[in-house]
């Protein structure tokens, strides 16, 4: 255990740069964007700004919603649908049925469009960075220094693989964590409890379940990023140059191969499906929905079940491509091929 | 007797090159063997099958262990320093010592510590921003403090000033060397390192051309400088090689009877390197 750990402390003074990088460009991000909705919140709730939507309570001790400044908005007012919410076009913000939903708006995307960005970020960084862990090291000589010592070839290999799975996921899920934690701190506590008035499902999210199911999807995504993982450390133990250009290429000219032989997408629509886990689960999920569907009593589960995604043949499958390409990499590894 | 290193048959081809012909060798402990051969011998190939660096066909064991399927019980108690160019260039010294004391378990900081604090190597510093010679003493410092019973050293000081070559091999000796260690070294610098070998071995096209322990070796061979008179009667003996030297003859030869030799000329220790070039088919 004690190799384990030197092994990923060696991984990651190796990267921490560019994570850190990200990282601060992430929440300088998050913190100017905060700031911005935050006062605009503020605006909104002092009545610069004028609601727009129906709302039959007394927000506080102000009456400044029912001064409109845009009156004939009001009677063209239609509630959005809670699948649409995430979903707006620039179009379709213009035509907001009142400001309560661009508050909102900001908030729920802020938060969607922050965590999707470092997630998605990170993944890039781990498609780097899995692309480059042995071949960098095969091309400056350095695998003859690590295999000089005693530490075998699996534990080396499974801790580039951990780190280029669990630790880049592990970040982007403690990073996603943060922003929640930090939009729930800076969340305005009056437009909460005008929100919650107005039957908006923000105000009814568990935050810990939410944080819960956010744990999952990482774990969900790196089952199904597992075969696409193992695969392009496999490209970089065996390719003689350009490792990520190759480890692009290949799938894609074999998909075009596929289509041209079986007249179909089949195979790289299950790449696509791997790697796209986020579009595919968080698709129209994530805070801010409301509408007539929603019981403005119960909490919402946000993301639904991950056990049928987790427990599924995918995984299975995923798990078997992803032992193959490993046991691939552990083999080409010892015999070290030399690099162009 | 206990062999250190015990090697049947070993094979090893790049492509269509062969660069080891059915290897055949035992090294017992000890000692400190010299691995000699020209470029592309198969030095380099060789030692790397010792380590389990590289796959290869045959049999080979060190210190009782299979290099292949036991490489990591091997290089717990093995040293190897393959280039001086193998240390990982991002990393920084300091980073280099945690992460030997991380890996291995008979790594020694404190000591390694005090070996650099001899040395103008900061711990700052990556490894890419050291000199050369910088580097061989890290790797040097870092191989040292393994308390490991064999140190194989694959041109260790190629590239490197003469000053900071013999400096490299003093501290090999007085810093690693005693009856229970054994060393490997391998280089084509041989005339800087025969005074501390105890065996030699002669490499060429991955076939080995020689084995002898420095005691056989100057048993074995002899240099005579004879007079032009006396050539022709030294020729009949048939010397490995001939040169002229201010006006006399110079000859090595081999397994030849002392006692013969001796009216015909003056009598002399071939250096390493005299043998080395003639078995390798030059003049010396």
């Amino acid at each position: 255990m004690r190799q384990f750990v030197a092994l990923l402390i060696r991984e990651w003074q190796e990267w921490r740069m560019v994570m850190a990088v990200v990282a601060a460009i992430y929440v300088l991000g998050l913190v100017v964007s905060t700031v911005a909705l935050h006062r605009g919140s503020e605006a909104f709730l002092a009545g610069h700004i004028h609601a727009g939507i129906h709302h039959d309570h007394d927000l506080s001790d102000s009456d400044d919603f029912d001064d409109d400044p845009f009156p004939e908005e009001e009677d063209d007012a239609e509630w959005i649908s809670p699948k649409e919410m995430g979903f707006f076009s620039l179009g379709e913000i213009l035509r907001f049925s009142g400001r309560a939903d661009l508050i909102l708006f900001g908030w729920t995307h802020m938060l969607r469009g922050g965590v999707s960005f470092i997630n998605l970020s990170l993944l890039v960084l781990a498609l780097f960075y899995l692309a480059d862990a042995v071949f960098k090291e095969r091309a400056d000589g350095s695998t003859y220094f690590y295999r000089s010592l005693p530490v075998g070839d699996g534990a080396v290999l499974a801790a580039k693989l951990v780190a280029g799975t669990v630790g880049f996921l592990g970040i982007s899920f403690i990073l996603g964590v943060g922003s929640v934690l930090f939009a729930q701190l800076t969340f305005p506590g009056g437009l909460a409890e005008y929100l919650a008035a107005e039957g908006y499902a923000a105000s009814q999210v568990a935050i810990m379940d939410l944080l819960g199911d956010w744990m999952i999807f990482h774990v969900l995504q790196l089952l199904w990023l597992l075969p696409f993982a193992a695969y392009l450390l496999f490209v970089s133990t065996v390719t003689r140059s350009r490792p990520l250009l190759i480890a692009l290429v290949v799938p894609l000219l074999v998909g075009i191969l596929w289509r041209y032989l079986m007249g179909n997408n089949a195979f790289l629509s299950e790449i696509t499906t791997n790697l796209m886990v986020l579009g595919d689960v968080l698709g129209n999920e994530w805070l801010g929905h409301r509408g007539p569907g929603i019981d403005p009593g119960a909490s919402i589960e946000l993301f639904g079940s991950f056990t049928g995604y987790i427990f599924s043949l995918r995984t299975v499958v995923s798990l078997l491509v992803a032992g193959s390409f490993f046991a691939g990499v552990f083999f080409a590894y010892r015999k070290n091929l030399a690099v162009s | 007797m206990e062999t250190l290193i015990h090697l049947q048959d070993v094979t090893k081809t790049y492509g269509s090159t062969v660069a080891l012909k059915g290897v055949s060798l035992d090294i017992p402990p000890g000692r400190i063997v010299g691995l000699v051969g020209p470029n592309g011998a198969g030095k380099t190939t060789l030692l790397r099958a010792l380590t389990g660096s590289i796959s290869y066909a045959g049999t080979i064991s060190v210190l009782g262990l299979d290099p292949q399927s036991q490489r990591k019980a091997l290089m717990a108690q093995t040293g190897v320093i393959h280039d001086v160019a193998v240390l990982p260039p991002w990393m920084r010294v300091r980073q280099v010592l945690t992460y030997m004391a991380g890996v291995h378990p008979l790594f020694n900081r404190r000591r390694c510590e005090d070996a650099l604090s001899t040395t103008s190597i900061q711990m700052g510093k990556k490894v890419k921003q050291l000199s050369k010679g910088m580097k061989t003493q890290l790797h040097l410092a870092l191989v040292l403090a393994t308390e490991s019973r064999l140190l194989i050293l694959d041109e260790p000081t190629h590239g490197l000033d003469i000053l900071f070559r013999k400096r490299f091999y003093t501290a090999v000796l007085e810093d690693y060397y005693d009856e229970e260690k054994s060393i490997l070294i391998s280089t084509h610098q041989v005339e800087e390192v025969e005074h501390i070998l105890s065996d030699v071995i002669f490499i060429r096209d991955g076939e080995i051309l020689l084995y002898s322990s420095m005691d056989d070796f100057r048993e074995t061979f002899v240099q005579l400088t004879a007079s032009v008179e006396q050539a022709d009667q030294v020729r009949q003996l048939g010397p490995l090689t001939e040169h002229d030297l201010f006006g006399r003859k110079v000859f090595l030869l081999r397994d030849v009877d002392r006692s013969a030799l001796e009216p015909l000329g003056e009598l002399e220790a071939p250096s390493v390197a005299d043998v080395f070039v003639a078995l390798m088919g030059g003049e010396a």
